[in-house]
């Protein structure tokens, strides 16, 4: 038999790349898919969550309540006894609960359902009632627009792809989570500004306290951290008070102290 | 916690490039060298010697190869994974480990005529376990034949 010694041939079973351009072209790809379905799941869940009915969310608030139930304190009771007053104004076809979280950030938020949370940090920064009513108002506005459900929409998306992605993409994935939750539009936080200001006139006929808390916190730097995710205070102090003198409401009267 | 995790991550990938990709030149380098070195000895699969010349003495000969991938190729094929289609980082990593069990195999049987009926298996180590090393082995087998000298 004939046998002639050759060296193997290099250029067939190994495929010559460049690994850093294929590493980058395979990164940008995945990236885009993301971006992508991400666009198409809040797509998706924006248009079923139009179409949530509130017995749907008062249902779904139940399953998720038994995990934070608990007798309110002294201080909740206050806030609460606020809120169901504030809703003989606002009508809300929901059982507005309001909690106490001892955050020390300064941060209110409406979650699904009906329940309200303040931070003690919050309170702490106020100054009167009038103020905590206004803060109160504000997030049952976001109620009365179902803003609260879209801020929830983009939390489900990444909570989504948190669990898709594995532990190890998740710390970056919730700051991504807690920044997202807060974030309302412009147009709705102005919208539950102006919403705000009508809460304070039916409960105190008068708008003082409306704009207070943002104009301080234009002026102080310890709230820089809330500027961050709530920023252009000073263009919604501008905006309340054109609304208060558009609509000619009364600007003139005593803030009523707090209670606690 | 999250900014030491990124920059721990992105550490660990750029070594695996930079080192992993000097290590497999230097290796194909010495792969190349080697098989020049040993073209002579005819190494193949056929079950039959390769002429009828007097056999003297027989043997089975072993040449195995277990190379790890770098934490680089590791996340490029993890990306590959995801899309599909040719994984070429890993391509490179099993020619290396075939060609250098058959040269530890030649080098074994040094003195031999020819070595037949030439075997390769390959098989992954810790494959699908937690915080797996992701490494290959590869065994190349045959018999090597010695001839009388004339």
């Amino acid at each position: 038999m004939h046998y002639k010694p050759q060296l193997p041939d290099e250029s067939v079973n190994v495929t010559s790349n460049n690994f850093f351009v294929e590493a980058f072209k395979l990164l940008v790809g995945l990236v885009v898919v993301l971006i992508l379905s991400y666009a198409l799941l809040m797509f998706v869940i924006g248009v079923g969550i139009d179409h949530l009915s509130i017995d749907h969310e008062k249902k779904i608030h139940k399953m998720l309540a038994q995990k934070i139930d608990r007798n309110q304190s002294k201080e909740e009771h206050y806030l609460q006894s606020i809120v169901d007053d504030l809703n003989r104004c606002a009508k809300l076809p929901y059982n507005l609960e309001v909690s106490i979280s001892s955050s020390s950030q300064v941060n209110a938020m409406a979650l699904i359902g009906g329940r309200i949370i303040v931070t003690q940090g919050m309170l702490d920064a106020i100054q009167n009632e009038n103020e905590l009513s206004f803060v109160l108002g504000h997030e049952m506005a976001h109620f009365k627009h179902r803003d609260h459900l879209k801020g929830m929409s983009s939390g489900i998306v990444l909570t989504l792809f948190s669990i898709f992605l594995g532990n190890n993409s998740s710390t970056i994935l919730n700051q991504l989570l807690e920044m997202e939750q807060m974030h309302y539009s412009k147009k709705q936080e102005s919208h539950a500004d102006r919403f705000g200001v009508d809460m304070l006139m039916c409960r105190y006929n008068t708008t003082v306290g409306s704009s207070d808390l943002f104009a301080r916190m234009t002026q102080e730097d310890q709230w820089s951290d809330f500027m961050l995710t709530h920023p252009n205070f000073s263009k919604r102090v501008k905006k309340i008070e054109n609304y208060i003198v558009q609509k000619g409401l009364n600007q003139k009267g005593e803030s009523v102290p707090l209670q606690f | 916690m999250g900014m030491i995790d990124i920059i721990i991550f992105i550490t660990l990938v750029l070594l695996g490039y930079v080192v992993g990709s000097v290590l497999e030149r230097r290796h194909y380098q010495s792969i190349r060298q080697r098989e020049e070195e040993f073209l002579a000895l005819p190494t193949i699969a056929l079950k039959t010697p390769l002429n009828g010349a007097t056999i003297i003495d027989t043997r089975l000969v072993m040449g195995s190869t277990v190379i790890s991938i770098d934490y680089f190729k590791k996340i490029l094929a993890s990306l590959r994974n995801l899309f599909g289609g040719n994984v070429a980082a890993y391509e490179t990593l099993i020619d290396r480990a075939r060609r250098e069990s058959i040269l530890r195999l030649k080098e074994s049987a040094k003195d031999a005529d020819e070595i037949i009926n030439i075997k390769i298996e390959t098989s992954s180590i810790s494959k699908n376990t937690q915080g797996n090393i992701g490494a290959v082995e590869v065994l190349a087998y045959g018999t090597a034949i010695y001839r009388k000298k004339v």
